[in-house]
């Protein structure tokens, strides 16, 4: 390493030639090949873990190729490779296999909800606080929503392929993904944590209006009834259900809502 | 530099546990003293492993090995990365936290590159100084002491003015950090140098103070074809020169805290715990 460069830029071209697989004036080409590789090999199984429905898609080999592409075009700003790929979803949807397979970068989307939702932090279901609903004003309260959960519209079957693989990740029956690709059906992915187990389930149509009620408590029972489409929705059977999906965790009145404080 | 509260505990054996003897560990009598896990794989807010490693911890003693704060790099680690830290550390209370004498990462967020390696950093006194200040702002975080790992380096950097472990040692009696002497890299470095390996670790053996020596690895490395490096991966059993030279260390710096390491092509667990069990017999001899 050329001794003018200094410790400060020596460190950051070193850094860059490792991540863009750039040769190094006065840098052994051996050890230089060596921490390249364990930077691919990093990058590479970090997607495997985070987007497993996308290696599935496109075999591991492929899925190592895009990972150092993707490492060249966005680097790494991350300590933990747990939180690297948060990026890999928007940027696959470009790529060639993206763009060849219109669904993959959902599948991808998919993918990382469901690893966050796997390192969200933990919450224990509030069974008391559900006395509320037996009061008169218990419509004026906001339902606590499980920890990881999020929401996934999409135009593409995502939760059918993604359950399909993660059934059977060596012959996964298709057979059901493909039909409603093949009719252009499009599914909305439900992702959050039981537990310690990461849930996924596809939302049905008439559901969808009640999810507002889980996004951090912007909605209140009250204002979600009020605003109802004018459908027979079972809704007090969904709300049963969702609690004991754990969906819903517990009940907090608007006034404990943080952003409801002054 | 201020102070940082040291612990001393009787000399134990431990293995590296990662994921695919989780069962295992769990499951079988208890034949170890203490296991190390990888701080950033348990970075997460909460969820299966993180619920898995507080399992563990009800069972063993943990030893915390930290791989990305970069303490040889120019800038401190940033406050999120050691809240992180922190946060594990205070969740699972380890016996030993550690990390490595090398730079990972530079520049700030936005424009911050990660290696996600352990890459080598020069050794003289301006290095020093910066990683004595990064050492510093660990512990002082942590409220505790922090053990630093020699490392197995591919490449070297030319404006070095002393060697590896007279810089750690300097940074040991300046920080009040430990050393964590990690057997194979020198036996890596010294192959790789083409250097005898044998005479290099009884060398570094004898150049080192007890004082500052916290722990020991034990590890294996696969061979590689003739003119490639050695490569510290972490993938067979411990070869006889690194248990020779591990007698050697007993011997002039008295019995430590020694853990077996094993990363890539995972043995068995049982294979894991022979060695284990050939470290403790050898720590025992000269405990006795």
């Amino acid at each position: 390493m050329p001794e003018s460069l200094g410790v400060q830029s020596g460190q950051r071209l070193l850094l860059e030639a490792l991540v863009h697989g750039r040769p190094m004036t006065g840098v052994d080409a051996r050890g230089l090949a060596i921490y390249r590789r364990n930077l691919l090999a990093g990058a590479a199984r970090a997607l495997a873990i985070s987007f497993s429905t996308v290696g599935y898609l496109l075999g591991s080999s492929r899925l190592a190729l895009l990972a150092g592409e993707f490492l060249a075009d966005h680097g790494r700003g991350v300590f933990d490779w747990g939180q690297w790929g948060d990026a890999f979803p928007a940027w696959l949807a470009g790529q060639q296999p993206g763009m060849e397979h219109p669904y993959l970068a959902d599948c991808a989307r998919l993918d990382w909800l469901l690893h966050c939702a796997q390192r969200a932090a933990d919450s224990q279901p509030d069974y008391a606080s559900f006395a509320a609903l037996q009061d008169a004003d218990s419509l004026e309260v906001c339902l606590d929503a499980a920890p990881g959960i999020a929401v996934l519209a999409s135009n593409y079957p995502v939760v059918a392929i993604h359950t399909a693989h993660a059934d059977n990740p060596a012959e996964p029956d298709l057979r059901v993904a493909a039909a409603m690709l093949e009719s252009g059906r499009g599914e909305t992915a439900l992702v959050w944590r039981q537990g310690l187990r990461t849930r996924l389930r596809a939302v049905a149509d008439d559901e969808i209006h009640w999810l507002r009620l889980l996004d951090g408590g912007a909605v209140t029972l009250a204002d979600a009834l009020h605003s109802a489409p004018a459908n027979s929705f079972p809704f007090e059977q969904w709300l049963e259900e969702v609690i004991r999906e754990q969906l819903v965790t517990g009940l907090s009145p608007i006034s404990s809502n943080p952003e409801d404080q002054p | 530099m201020q102070q940082v509260q040291t612990v001393q505990f009787e000399p134990a054996v431990g293995v590296g546990l990662r994921h695919p003897h989780y069962k295992d560990a769990l499951s079988q009598p208890p034949a170890l003293q203490f296991v190390e896990v990888h701080a950033e794989n348990f970075y997460m807010d909460g969820g299966p492993a993180l619920s898995l490693l507080h399992e563990v911890r009800q069972r063993f003693d943990v030893s915390i090995h930290a791989t990305s704060l970069g303490l040889g790099g120019e800038q401190a680690p940033p406050a999120t990365e050691l809240r992180r830290l922190c946060r594990l550390v205070d969740a699972i209370d380890p016996i030993l936290v550690s990390d490595h004498a090398c730079f990972a990462w530079h520049g700030t967020d936005g424009q911050r590159l990660h290696a996600g390696d352990l890459l080598p950093i020069a050794y003289n006194d301006h290095a020093l100084e910066q990683f004595c200040a990064n050492v510093d702002s660990v512990q002082q975080v942590l409220g505790r002491q922090l053990l630093v790992e020699n490392l197995s380096a591919y490449l070297n950097w030319p404006d070095s003015t002393m060697g590896e472990f007279e810089f750690l040692q300097r940074m040991c009696e300046r920080t009040g950090a430990g050393l964590l002497l990690d057997l194979n890299n020198i036996f890596v470095n010294a192959v790789n140098a083409g250097l005898e390996p044998q005479l290099e670790v009884i060398r570094v053996i004898a150049s080192l103070d007890a004082r500052h020596i916290g722990e020991v690895h034990l590890a294996g490395s696969t061979p590689q074809p003739e003119g490639d490096l050695l490569i510290d991966d972490h993938g067979t059993e411990v070869p006889e020169p690194v248990w020779r030279g591990y007698e050697q260390l007993l011997a002039v710096l008295g019995p430590k805290p020694t853990l077996v390491e094993w990363d890539t092509q995972l043995p068995t667990w049982q294979v894991l715990l022979e060695q284990a069990q050939r470290a403790r017999r050898l720590l025992r001899e000269r405990h006795a």
